[in-house]
């Protein structure tokens, strides 16, 4: 028989499960016997549940017999009996399970391949324990994204094993984890327990739209593949693709957003950022998310970022108002030009000027608990008192992200209420990028008409949320790292015209903010300002959504006096901000309403923020 | 003390092959996979290794020495035996394989057939000096002592 199944023998004494990711049920097929017993032995000393395999098809086989048999799959790419990347896509068609390709070959041509057959990592041997050690990462991402796509989160088994699952992961030590799947499932953790609230209200809420799952969207990718990424066009991509019931704008919306994904990434890859690199399937999930509420969206930590883009424009549109929609009708080009995920965000966003507030940051609802906040994070909110804000969390964060990503700074860095990730980090921010969401437009494009938002960055989010001055809303600021706060330069002063009345507080932010230098790297920060949302035109990342109802501010210790202003914990988020300096605009608008205030002290950290934010949140 | 010295000359014995690039890393990381509940781990694999490559290294001589040489399947056996060597850190036969791969993509007969020499001997050597080394274990056990590891080289 080629194939044997060994287990440690913690497993054979006691019986009991032990927690995951020990017992993890691994597959590995390699036709070279020394490798295999090598693989065996350190996949065991991981304490994982390991079966061997000579041959591709007696593999193959187990799996059929088995279904659900095994949790992944790891198999060398050159064998004599079937090639390994063809095993690999028999195994993603059939039973779908994350798969892991080695070869001594580290080729690009090689690991390329594997991307492209769906294999969701590639190791090069000899393979190192350190390799196979957070190997469980690729189950959990599998399933988180799976999970999404479940509208129904009763469904047999699987709210057990995520139940257990996210037990389990939360006695993971999360920090040893090399890995930027580390990120990602710190941040699903966290949202594990919103999820399930979250998917409850998803059906009610879910519009009629196309659900990207991780299946159709590697069918997207295999036809982009086919064509070339540079020559995919949707009408092509649809006819390969060749899915009922898909129509060529589905397919050209998800393109674009994918083009930007993938700019993301190379841009992330440049920058040596990558908190989020989403998989193929996380790409999926993110549009799968399309079909949620938005709400739901936002709450749920889950999402990643990216996901969060896939929010389509028409149910934001639904929710959001519409009237926010006009608001930035330039936007939309440049959203679609975004490489950042917040570009996607944006996208999705559009309609979702309500308000006509133009606010980067996503308006934080009212609604969203402490702890959806806390997953948003970095997204600047931009609440407008419209509670259409608030039925997209997500969106606006996208939003303000994007403006942050926007606005120049690489490092911005807007949590689209991802946990954890930085929203994209904003490589790319200089280029005005267009923030899908009307919000967030007024970030970049907003600021066109009225804004300055010449900055990419969050402030522009903010400051085109100002512009429309619209009262009651809230906003968050979100800092990006390395991205002054204040990025609207130009827009303060007019969004301090218009409403920064009611909003002083944020207008002393903008002190504060324009105050520091630009530092920001790390310092990720959301600040959700009740009252009008400036305009940050200077500082890229800075993104502030005002609500509209002057007097609340996110942070607690935060008053409208402006004194307060200064106190640290008010804005911790503003510490994030460093420096950019601001410009007189922003003076003008501190001079208008508030005194100097030094709103964002350097030493606000990413985690001083959070604490912050997360008691902002159930303020707002 | 006999196990003492046993372990000693093992010691010499194996930093002697590393230096010399008999051995790389990886057959430090197989020494660590050892332990009480796998004794002969390491034994076990290279004595798999040793059968593979002999296997191999017959299906080279016999595919070189056909009239239509079958370069394809050749690189083919080679780039097995290159995997096999690098997993239990067997470095020099490695390199060998490296190199009769470069001349299997020029489709080099004569070459190859160098190529294939070369790697015969490499492994020739690297199995002799294996045993050797396996002798010296199986002393320092009899005599009571545990098998010392090199950590400079892990």
């Amino acid at each position: 028989m080629s194939c044997t199944r060994s287990t440690g023998s913690w497993k054979s004494s006691d019986g009991v499960p032990h927690q995951f990711p020990a017992g993890l049920r691994v597959l590995v097929v390699d036709d070279d016997s020394s490798s295999l017993l090598i693989l065996e032995r350190m996949l065991l000393d991981c304490l994982y549940e390991v079966t061997k395999c000579e041959l591709a098809e007696a593999a193959l086989q187990l799996l059929r017999e088995k279904k659900d048999g095994f949790d992944i799959v790891m198999s060398d790419v050159h064998m004599p009996d079937m090639d390994g990347f063809k095993l690999l896509e028999q195994i993603r068609l059939e039973m779908d399970l994350p798969v892991i390709m080695m070869s001594t070959d580290d080729t690009k041509e090689l690991v390329m391949k594997g991307v492209r057959h769906g294999a969701c990592d590639y190791l090069v041997k000899p393979v190192r324990m350190d390799a196979l050690k957070n190997m469980w990462q690729h189950v959990i991402r599998r399933k988180k994204c799976g999970w999404k796509e479940k509208n129904y989160p009763q469904q047999s088994g699987s709210v057990e094993d995520g139940d257990q699952l996210r037990k389990s992961l939360e006695d993971i030590d999360y920090s040893s984890s090399p890995n930027e799947g580390h990120l990602q499932n710190t941040k699903r953790r966290k949202d594990d327990k919103d999820d399930i609230e979250e998917r409850n209200d998803i059906p009610a809420l879910k519009k009629p739209r196309v659900v990207w799952s991780i299946e159709l969207h590697q069918q997207f990718e295999t036809a982009v593949n086919q064509l070339g990424v540079d020559n995919a066009v949707p009408k092509k991509i649809l006819e390969i693709m060749n899915v009922p019931g898909l129509t060529r704008e589905n397919v050209a919306s998800h393109l674009q957003k994918y083009r930007v994904y993938l700019k993301r990434i190379n841009s992330r890859n440049g920058q040596g950022n990558s908190f989020m690199k989403p998989p193929g399937a996380a790409f999926a999930a993110t549009c799968s998310i399309k079909s949620l509420d938005l709400q739901a969206l936002a709450a749920s930590d889950q999402l990643p970022h990216h996901c969060v883009n896939s929010i389509p424009t028409p149910s934001l549109g639904t929710i959001a108002t519409t009237p926010a929609m006009s608001v930035i009708p330039t936007d939309q080009t440049k959203i679609l030009s975004l490489k950042n995920l917040n570009m996607r965000f944006t996208e999705g966003q559009q309609p979702n000027c309500n308000v006509k507030q133009v606010s980067m940051l996503h308006g934080v609802p009212t609604n969203m608990n402490s702890k959806q906040l806390a997953t948003l994070h970095q997204a600047a909110h931009v609440t407008y008192g419209n509670m259409n804000l608030h039925s997209h969390p997500h969106v606006n964060q996208n939003n303000l992200l994007h403006t942050q990503m926007v606005q120049q700074q690489p490092s911005a860095q807007i949590s689209n209420g991802m946990k954890g990730a930085h929203l994209t980090n904003l490589p790319s921010v200089s280029q005005p990028q267009t923030i899908p969401n009307a919000a967030v437009l007024g970030g970049k494009d907003f600021s066109r008409p009225a804004y300055s938002v010449s900055q990419p960055s969050t402030f522009a989010a903010l400051s085109s949320c100002q512009r429309t001055g619209l009262p009651g809303n809230s906003f968050s600021l979100v800092r990006s790292s390395g991205v002054s706060t204040l990025t609207s330069k130009g827009l303060l002063p007019e969004v301090v015209n218009s409403e920064v009345k009611g909003h002083q507080c944020f207008l002393s932010n903008f002190d504060t903010i324009s105050d520091q230098n630009h530092h920001h790297r790390n310092q990720d920060w959301v600040m959700h300002q009740v009252g009008s949302t400036l305009e940050a035109r200077q500082h890229p990342n800075f993104q502030l959504g005002m609500d509209t109802s002057p007097t609340r501010f996110f942070h607690p210790g935060f008053s409208l006096d402006p004194k307060n202003v200064q106190s640290k914990t008010g804005f911790s988020v503003a510490d994030g901000m460093d420096n950019q300096q601001n410009d007189g605009d922003l003076l003008s608008v501190k001079a208008e309403k508030f005194g100097e205030v030094d709103l964002f002290p350097e030493s606000i950290d990413r985690e001083d923020f959070m604490t912050i934010y997360n008691k902002q949140a159930s303020f707002l | 003390m006999e196990v003492e010295q046993l372990q000693r000359s093992f010691l010499e014995y194996i930093a002697a092959l590393f230096r010399e690039g008999f051995l790389d890393g990886q057959f430090s990381q197989l020494q660590l996979l050892q332990d009480e509940s796998n004794p002969d781990f390491v034994v076990e694999v290279v004595s798999l290794f040793f059968e593979d490559s002999e296997r191999l290294l017959n299906d080279l001589t016999k595919a070189l020495d056909q009239q239509n040489v079958d370069f394809k399947r050749i690189d083919a056996h080679v780039h097995q035996l290159k995997g096999s060597s690098s997993s239990i850190g067997a470095h020099r036969v490695k390199n060998a394989c490296i190199t009769f791969r470069n001349f299997c993509d020029e489709r080099n007969v004569e070459a190859c057939l160098r190529c294939l020499q070369e790697v015969k001997q490499e492994y020739l050597l690297a199995k002799t000096k294996l045993e050797a080394l396996f002798r010296l274990e199986q002393q320092i056990v009899a005599a009571g002592g545990a098998i010392p590891i090199l950590d400079e080289f892990s």
